[in-house]
């Protein structure tokens, strides 16, 4: 109820008062043991070549950003989809144009695409189906893709691909993550190191369907963000 | 304060006067309930559907040029592939499900015989990115779309702007398939009033409400539901149907409630074309019915028909054939 009325103070304020608006900048970084992973169209990013450990797709999406000032809601972006693709350097950037004054010190945002967007059918924008994050075999937003090489995994070439999605119960796979904030510039940490550690990949290392594993990967991931205070 | 009066009863007459209209291009058949499709979300415009039309048409959609929607979904039969137990696709490749006709759409929750694809927007996807069938990338049916002077004209023309993009795209195709309603059968025309049916039509009909209505309810010949209706698992295939989508046991072998309309010119039948004929089907449902976990509770006591029973049914069967329907120019080929 509480967020309703937040809501609605938010639209009254906005629409009676003109304000100046200041950028905030969000960054996100993935990180192989506090190593940047950048990945270009053609090359894989090689993390450690003794391990024979090689990363050569990493995109998901992140949405639905809210900022709170303790446990009050201050800001929230409209038509909030943002699609992160670690081989396209822009995509990593977000900007969000909040009213001047506004301050907070968290954040909340999902890691996928929620239930209600994916009931709607398909989307325009970051969501166009075009961008490789729609399932073709059956419907739905892909919400998490990871891909590479690992001499870990028992695969054909030691393959190993993450596509994991989910809108349906009882294997509804997106994460609400919520981490506190101090400035205007955010830096989005990921630690894929705890990701990859955590799959096993000796174990797991292909899983392409909603299910119960695609759920319990996705709660692994709502646990390697984090932001530099 | 009573001078608004007239006003306002010609302000409530104008309401209500629009209270039944879904879209201004869509007309929902009298007594028929309110389609699932939010049509606030896409409303159709003459320009779309013929721009989804002209890509229903166009084996641009996949990967060698070879094969359209209408390889498999053809308008004199219904919008089915008949004659085929299961479809072939690029380079005479066979799928592994009969394909369904594409009729009254709008009404359908869930698409494909498993429910696979949720929202009419997506379906394309599912064949387009099939290997079976179109064996083509979504993206890569855009770029060609954008280096196409004919369509960079098409979407100009549907949407102000001649890019076309992957929600363009499929929406302006879910316009086209949204418009393929099927209300004009010798049933609708009985229901309307303006005919009657014959005595073995009758009689047909009065079994049918009992024996088959629960499942294929009218108007829409479908209740939208997922059911097992008895058949034997294929040893080839081994398709169970729904499972595939929620991963429970519960849905083994249940496959979608396929609508009866048009059904005289869309054989063979089952998710897996087993059934050349109607006599076929019938005979299953009184003979052949193969008992498991799943099986639809609608089919656990069994169907008793005579032959003469069974000739009525059938004779009901083909007053849902819409001629209106298969020979409409502004569903054929684009000219």
């Amino acid at each position: 109820m509480l967020k309703i009325f937040s809501y609605f103070f938010l639209l009254f304020s906005v629409s009676f008062f003109p304000q100046s608006m200041k950028p905030v900048n969000l960054e996100v970084l993935p990180l192989y043991k506090e190593k940047p992973v950048t990945i270009s169209e053609d090359k894989p990013f090689v993390v450690d070549e003794q391990q024979g450990l090689e990363i050569s797709k990493l995109k998901f999406y992140l949405s639905h950003f809210e900022f709170y000032r303790d446990d009050k809601l201050v800001f929230s972006e409209e038509n909030s989809y943002h699609l992160i693709d670690a081989s396209d350097e822009r995509s990593m950037k977000i900007m969000f144009s909040i009213p001047e004054n506004l301050k907070f010190n968290h954040i909340k945002f999902y890691m996928g695409i929620d239930r209600k967007t994916n009931n709607e059918g398909i989307h325009g924008g970051d969501l166009d189906p075009t961008k490789g994050m729609y399932w073709a075999w059956q419907t739905g937003y892909i919400n998490f893709k990871l891909e590479g090489k690992s001499s870990l995994s028992p695969d054909r070439n030691h393959e190993f691909r993450f596509h994991l999605g989910g809108y349906s119960d009882p294997f509804y796979a997106i994460q609400e993550i919520s981490l506190p904030v101090s400035s205007d510039n955010i830096l989005l940490n990921m630690d894929l190191d705890q990701f990859i550690l955590k799959a096993n990949l000796a174990e797991r290392n292909s899983i392409m369907i909603p299910g119960k594993e695609a759920v319990a990967l996705s709660g692994i991931l709502s646990t390697i963000f984090r932001t530099e205070r | 304060m009573k001078k608004y009066y007239p006003l306002l009863v010609l302000v409530c007459c104008i309401f209500y006067g629009f209270k039944n209209v879904i879209d201004p291009l869509f007309k929902v058949p009298e007594n028929w309930p309110k389609p699932v499709y939010d049509f606030k979300k896409n409303p159709l415009s003459a320009e779309k559907i013929f721009l989804g039309r002209t890509l229903f048409y166009d084996p641009v959609l996949s990967r060698d040029g070879t094969i359209s929607c209408e390889s498999c979904h053809l308008q004199y039969t219904s919008f089915t592939h008949i004659d085929h137990t299961t479809s072939h696709g690029i380079e005479g490749k066979i799928g592994n499900r009969n394909s369904p006709v594409l009729i009254n759409l709008a009404w359908s929750r869930n698409l494909m015989w498993d429910g696979s694809v949720h929202h009419i927007d997506a379906q394309a996807i599912s064949p387009i990115e099939n290997p079976l069938e179109m064996d083509e990338k979504l993206s890569h049916v855009v770029s060609k779309l954008n280096h196409s002077q004919k369509y960079r004209k098409l979407f100009y023309q549907a949407y102000g702007d001649s890019t076309a993009t992957g929600e363009r795209t499929l929406k302006s195709i879910s316009q086209f398939l949204l418009t393929l309603v099927s209300s004009d059968s010798k049933y609708d025309k009985v229901m309307r009033k303006e005919e009657k049916f014959n005595e073995y039509e009758q009689k047909g009909y009065e079994l049918f409400k009992v024996n088959c209505a629960v499942c294929h309810t009218e108007p829409l010949f479908t209740n939208g539901s997922f059911e097992n209706n008895g058949l034997e698992p294929d040893s080839f295939f081994k398709d169970g149907g729904r499972i595939k989508i929620t991963r429970s046991k519960n849905d083994s072998l249940k496959f979608k409630v396929p609508t009866l309309r048009n059904i005289e010119l869309s054989y063979p039948y089952m998710h897996d074309g087993r059934f050349k004929n109607l006599q076929m089907v019938l005979f299953h449902y009184t003979n052949t019915i193969y008992k498991s976990k799943t099986l639809s509770k609608h089919l656990k006591k069994k169907i008793i028909l005579n032959e003469q029973d069974k000739n009525n049914l059938i004779a009901f069967l083909k007053t849902l054939t819409d001629e209106k329907f298969i020979r409409n120019p502004e569903f054929s080929y684009p000219q």
